[in-house]
């Protein structure tokens, strides 16, 4: 990556609320993708996702150098139960995969907006 | 101009008849003004909109998307909800629902409702950038009627080009001429985010935004005073518009009446957490009087924002209060400039400015001649005692087909769920009326409604009116019990005939 853009990734709810208290008090621009965890291949099961992540990655590749990206890796039976922490929390209110917020505010972009490089680069430079 | 039909916007070189950096310019991204850019972008046009909100003079601002998301209609219908549902639980205590009745917390309300406003932003940004349109977050004058300039709030310029432009801007509230009221008095654009609870308030003005206003800070519990020089809501039905003025007496707003402020003076300042202490100096009946409050709130009318784009540089005609002279296209006297929205001589809504904006797009970029029907627009003012209607007012249709040809129908009526409801000075103020002219088969040229949910009932029967419905049509109508709308299918008493209003028992 040709920008230093730190990415930090994690899996499951609890490790993503880990790493937003560890990040969201610095001086970085915090962002969260929020996308289906990958198999052995590094293919997600979710298909939406498979179509954002380069689009993302090229994106973060001339983002700001604030920029912080948690990528949050949610496994099928987690995503599949309605009752799942991401989407029941009040913060996040998640309601599809994959979806990029700029966390601490009303920013988000969901499903075929992520894999739209004008949308994602608008929300990662924005101020 | 000629200009050639683009049916792919993504087309690499679109053949212009210019040279310009865009088909349109378009100046204020409100209602009116991203109607008609994503319009023109979705017919091939190269689009461009400048959206810049000033702060008020106490720095309140906002982002994308113009007064009624930000400072209008959405959060304005949110507040009355939210004043709605105090007097919903009320009633459900009645239904036997046990509830403790809570006090309203004022910051979250604001706080939600300001996070459904960001989120919308947003949205706005999200859905322009798809649509291509360009968006630029700066302040646009004109230089000539081909190019603006535009300065952003870092004071950035840049100055572009277009063939055509579309004047969008709306308006801002007026502040009187009145010591102090710059300094310490609200409007419209600064209750609905106000950091601290409003406490005592007083709302200046008989304009609907104050009535509007005075009636949902009531119901919060807030303690408020309506300040009126004369006649309430100004061009709307006199007699609806009185027992509007009499329903928030009920309920316990205050009016001061005829009654005018002189000065405001601080006696003590704001804080980051708490309101004012402002003293009110004013004049009522003659006599001189002053009053302590929490919040003042001024809404006695508003301007367009007209004369703040240089439009001496292009000549633009427009009236002294700031309203654009158009033709029946929305073309100003400047041949390549049309003006949409609040700065029109028309009611002051959002789907009508949305509706102008979309189809002059249609008009200019996709061959489209159908203009904007300013006729017969209906509306709905969201007091507590909600006011629906369409057409013209008992006054203007005596004015219009002469006293001997206007036949009033009319009657009170009681809201199904509200006959739990104990006995109270409240009741007897839903009321309904259809005005008719005699000389042309009883034709419906006004029908007003006040009640609940007067915009969904009124919204409705607007279809009727466009298409000419005559009483016997509305008499033909089976309505839908129970309701209130139904009201209208079942209407037989004139006023002319003397008979009693007073409700009968189903
Ligand atoms: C309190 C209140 C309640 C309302 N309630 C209702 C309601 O219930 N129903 C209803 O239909 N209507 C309601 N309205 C009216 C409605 O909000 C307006 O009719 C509507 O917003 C007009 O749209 P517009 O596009 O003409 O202008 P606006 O929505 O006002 O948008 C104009 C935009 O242009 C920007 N601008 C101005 N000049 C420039 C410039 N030179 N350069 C760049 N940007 C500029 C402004 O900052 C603004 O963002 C309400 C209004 C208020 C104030």
């Amino acid at each position: 990556m040709a920008n230093v853009v730190k990415h930090v990734k994690v899996s499951g709810f609890t490790e993503y609320l880990r790493a937003v208290q560890q990040y969201k008090d610095s001086s970085l621009h915090l962002f969260t993708l929020f996308t289906g965890s990958l198999d052995a291949d590094g293919k997600s099961w979710c298909p939406d996702c498979n179509k954002a992540d380069p689009v993302i990655e090229e994106a973060l590749n001339s983002a700001p150098e604030c920029t912080c990206v948690i990528t949050a890796y949610i496994d099928r039976p987690t995503w599949k139960d309605m009752n799942n922490n991401f989407r029941k929390s009040q913060d996040i209110q998640l309601t599809s995969i994959p979806t990029l917020i700029k966390v601490g505010t009303e920013k988000r972009l969901e499903e075929g907006q992520c894999a739209k490089l004008s949308l994602v680069q608008m929300l990662l430079e924005d101020d | 101009m000629f200009r050639v039909q683009v049916p792919d916007q993504d087309a690499p070189d679109m053949e212009r008849a210019h040279d310009f950096n865009f088909d349109l310019a378009v100046l204020g991204g409100g209602s009116g003004g991203l109607a008609c850019a994503k319009e023109a972008a979705k017919h091939g046009a190269k689009v461009v909109v400048f959206d810049f909100v000033q702060p008020t003079p106490l720095k309140t601002t906002w982002g994308l998307g113009g007064t009624c998301l930000n400072v209008g209609c959405i959060p304005k219908k949110l507040m009355h909800t939210a004043s709605i549902y105090g007097e919903l639980a009320e009633d459900a205590q009645l239904y036997g629902w046990n509830l403790t009745k809570n006090s309203h917390d004022w910051d979250r309300m604001v706080g939600n409702i300001q996070n459904h406003i960001k989120a919308q932003n947003w949205k706005i940004r999200v859905d322009l950038r798809d649509k291509n349109v360009t968006y630029y977050n700066e302040y646009a004058t004109f230089v000539d009627k081909h190019t603006v300039k535009s300065v952003n709030k870092r004071g950035a310029e840049r100055t572009v080009t277009a063939d055509k432009f579309v004047l969008a801007m709306g308006g801002r509230p007026n502040y009187p001429d009145v010591p102090g009221a710059q300094d310490y008095a609200i409007t419209s654009d600064d209750i609905f985010s106000l950091k601290y609870h409003p406490g005592k308030t007083l709302c200046v003005g008989a304009s609907y935004i104050s009535l509007e206003c005075a009636g949902f800070l009531n119901g919060l519990g807030i303690d408020t005073t309506v300040m009126v020089r004369s006649i309430l809501l100004r061009g709307f039905d006199k007699d609806c518009s009185e027992k509007i003025g009499g329903y928030m007496e009920q309920c316990g707003v205050k009016f001061l009446r005829p009654c005018v402020p002189n000065k405001i003076e601080c006696v003590k300042e704001a804080t980051d957490s708490s309101a004012p202490e402002l003293r009110v100096s004013f004049t009522q009946n003659g006599e001189e009087k002053s009053d302590i409050f929490n919040t003042v709130l001024f809404a006695i009318g508003r301007k367009p924002l007209t004369d703040k784009i240089n439009p001496g540089a292009i000549g633009l005609k427009y009236d002294p209060n700031g309203k654009i002279p158009v033709t029946e296209e929305e073309l100003t006297n400047v041949d390549n400039v049309y003006a949409i929205g609040d700065l029109l001589n028309a009611p002051e809504l959002t789907p009508l400015a949305i509706q102008s904006g979309r189809l002059l797009a249609k008009r200019l970029y996709a061959g489209s001649k159908i203009l904007t029907d300013y006729v017969n627009v209906p509306t709905t003012v969201f007091t507590p005692l909600e006011y629906g209607s369409v057409g013209l007012s008992e006054d203007a249709a005596i004015a219009k087909y002469g006293e001997e040809n206007v036949e009033v129908y009319h009657t009170k009526h009681t809201p199904t769920e509200q006959v739990v409801r104990e006995a109270s000075a409240l009741e007897g103020y839903n009321y309904a009326k259809l005005i008719c002219n005699r000389a042309d088969n009883e034709r419906v040229v006004g029908l007003h409604y006040l009640g609940p949910n007067a915009g969904e009932i009124t919204g409705g029967f607007g279809l009727g009116l466009i298409m000419g419905a005559t009483k016997s049509d509305f008499d033909r109508l089976v309505g839908i019990h129970p309701t209130s709308s139904e009201v209208f299918t079942t209407m037989n008493i004139t006023r002319r005939s003397g008979q009693s209003i007073d409700v009968e028992d189903c």
